[in-house]
């Protein structure tokens, strides 16, 4: 395997291990969210808040990675 | 300052007084400074004791919203002077106005946002981290320093290497969470395009998904402004709170 063909395989395996991680995280986030309406459906509106604050700080990390792969493996 | 072919500046590089200037980004956040502009001016006008106009109305939430915040980190410090938290709030609504206008006109096809640039993300970063320590250093002076003893006695010496990395890797995550979403938000939507030729009869498979992706990446423009906004709050709030004891 030459480095190149190496260096788009490492960039893959880590995208995809960066998604999995941020689509575990979003699923167990949401999945709280979803009880705490359920306990208590007046909090709604201060939930979605924290879930929709929380949710961006998650779904940063992937994208966090894209770039540093990107950047790692445009080199 | 960085390149490379993610990092590449947008538009010429201009050399002005022996610092490389990207063109297209300057250029950008000026239009951004317009939009605000002439948006405020026009929502100011009608200010008075009449009924509030539309833009007004706008203006007006964004405001209350952003203060509703400031207001909440009222708790930071016992003590915490009325005019450092004007200071603090002006600070945060511009960010986030800036932030969120950036993002916004980021939908409009040939232009580019310019938070889709490193330089730009960084710099505001660097904005919060300054703000941060000369806020942190104005209100606790020297006992500022003793803030990064996170645990009593030899401890905190031996995990001080930590906290100053910590420190230094705020401005870092807070640049790189901004322009990685915007990236990525117009990455996609290159990548959408390309995939399946734009032909009448491929509608469906390149166009129609790239609308929705741009009706996405508002919203996580949006989030993102406000996670911008939210997390300076909390890195100058940790910095300027008192300790219990």
């Amino acid at each position: 395997m030459d480095a190149a063909s190496a260096h788009i395989l490492a960039a893959g395996i880590g995208l995809g291990l960066a998604a999995l991680g941020a689509a575990i995280g979003d699923g167990v986030m949401t999945s709280k969210f979803l009880e705490g309406i359920a306990r208590q459906p007046e909090a709604q509106g201060r939930l979605l808040t924290n879930m929709l604050i929380s949710l961006g700080l998650i779904e940063a990390l992937p994208l966090i990675v894209l770039v540093l792969v990107g950047f790692v493996f445009t080199h | 300052m960085l390149e490379g072919d993610v990092l590449a500046c947008h538009g010429a590089t201009w050399a002005v007084l022996g610092l490389h200037v990207c063109s297209g980004t300057l250029i950008q956040t000026w239009i951004v400074m317009v939009v605000i502009a002439v948006l405020a001016l026009l929502g100011a006008r009608s200010a008075g004791l009449g009924r509030p106009g539309r833009l007004q109305n706008l203006f007006e939430m964004v405001i209350d919203f952003v203060a509703g915040f400031v207001g909440g980190a009222r708790d930071v410090g016992p003590e915490h002077p009325v005019r450092n938290r004007r200071l603090l709030f002006e600070y945060l609504a511009t960010l986030f106005l800036f932030v969120i206008v950036a993002n916004m006109l980021d939908v409009i096809p040939p232009y580019i946002a310019p938070t889709n640039t490193l330089n730009t993300t960084l710099g505001l970063a660097m904005l919060t981290f300054f703000f941060t320590h000369i806020a942190g250093v104005g209100r606790r002076r020297l006992r500022y320093a003793s803030s990064f003893l996170h645990t009593p006695g030899i401890g905190g010496y031996i995990l001080l290497p930590l906290a100053i990395i910590e420190e230094l890797s705020k401005p870092l995550t807070l640049s790189f969470r901004l322009f990685g979403n915007i990236f990525a938000g117009e990455l996609m939507i290159e990548i959408l395009l390309k995939l399946i030729p734009l032909k009448w009869f491929y509608f469906a498979g390149g166009f129609a998904p790239h609308l929705i992706w741009l009706l996405f990446s508002v919203f996580i423009g949006a989030v993102q402004a406000l996670i911008f906004m939210l997390l300076s709050l909390a890195y100058i709030g940790q910095a300027t709170a008192q300790p219990e004891h």
